[in-house]
């Protein structure tokens, strides 16, 4: 117990004991959020992913984010969004030329990490609003897919 | 006697614990754990893209296959069911897209998937103005299946419907 003295010498007593219990408990939860998650992200500002029951857990850090404004790439903003229109950039064969350069430079980078002998597909994770349009998407896939990346990892929310 | 009793007093004087330490570091530790812990769990849907290959088709790839694909716009999805060669025994299917339709669509590949349980790929064929959540809870009802649906042994050792998902129309 705790105790604290006021101005006439009497000593008043504080249970702490329930606070400890909260505090360990709460502990408990967080220890065990903590461990079950192979990577810790939080969702940039301007996202809200779409829910879904998937059990797939996320294992890397998304390359692309595609927000209600923009699209970043590796923290660089690429172009600039209305709606989900690409604003100021022509399609060439349906992608986007900075995003293909971007993600080039990206392509590159992987590559060198790879072994030689390492001949999965390479893969790209993307975070993408949940209200944005099929049509953006299939443009940046398109761009990623000139650079060399086939396979996609979607990211959502998963259901609680 | 008086020794004995003296023993006994001291033995039986209340022990006082200092938790003031114990609270500064269960206070530090909540505080950084709140900092790092996720509230919202994120999971990841694996699509791929078509592309070409320079490798040649072997005769093992020239057997006969199943081949299913799903067009989906923005009021309609329409899944086709056929083989690779003779017989091609083609189905086609139309479902709302909502809910309700999703579900059936839903029971239907779980269907398909029973009668033929080699079958992992699918392609998608989205229209442009479907939407991304609409897109996830399509790609939800072609790759898994929930705990509590009643589908057979087999299936249920697979773990899920259709794991290789092709967008089809991806393809530059």
């Amino acid at each position: 117990m705790a105790s604290v003295g006021n101005e006439n010498g009497q000593t008043i007593s504080l249970n702490i004991m329930p606070m400890l219990d909260i505090f360990s408990i709460l502990i408990l939860f967080l220890l065990m959020s903590f461990s079950t998650e192979p990577v810790s992200y939080d969702i940039s500002d301007g996202v809200e992913l779409p829910v879904s029951n998937t059990l797939s857990s996320l294992e890397e850090v998304p390359s692309v984010r595609i927000t209600k404004t923009k699209i970043i790439i590796n923290d660089k903003s690429v172009v600039s969004l209305r709606g989900s229109r690409i604003i100021g950039f022509d399609k060439v064969q349906g992608s986007v030329l900075p995003i293909f350069l971007e993600l080039e430079k990206l392509a590159k980078a992987n590559k060198k990490v790879r072994s030689k002998n390492n001949i999965e597909p390479m893969e790209l994770t993307l975070e993408v609003d949940k209200n944005h349009e099929f049509k953006l998407i299939k443009q940046v896939m398109k761009s990623a897919q000139k650079a060399d990346f086939i396979k996609f990892n979607l990211m959502v929310e998963k259901e609680s | 006697m008086k020794k004995k009793k003296k023993n006994l007093s001291a033995a039986t004087q209340a022990v006082e614990i200092n938790v003031m330490p114990f609270i500064d570091v269960f206070s530090l530790l909540c505080t950084f754990l709140l900092f790092s812990s996720v509230f919202i769990t994120i999971g990841i849907h694996t699509v791929q893209v078509p592309f070409f290959s320079s490798v040649k088709e072997t005769e093992e790839k020239q057997k006969r296959e199943h081949i299913l694909l799903v067009d989906v716009s923005s009021s309609f999805l329409e899944l086709t069911s056929e083989w690779s060669s003779h017989p091609v025994a083609k189905e086609m299917h139309r479902f709302q897209n909502s809910p309700a339709g999703v579900q059936e669509f839903h029971k239907k590949l779980i269907d398909i998937k029973e009668k033929n349980l080699e079958s992992q790929k699918i392609k998608l064929f989205f229209d442009d103005a479907v939407h991304y959540e609409s897109v996830t809870k399509i790609l939800d009802s072609v790759i898994s299946f929930g705990e509590k649906e009643k589908v057979s042994p087999e299936l249920l050792k697979l773990g899920k419907l259709f794991p290789q998902v092709v967008l089809g129309n991806v393809i530059l």
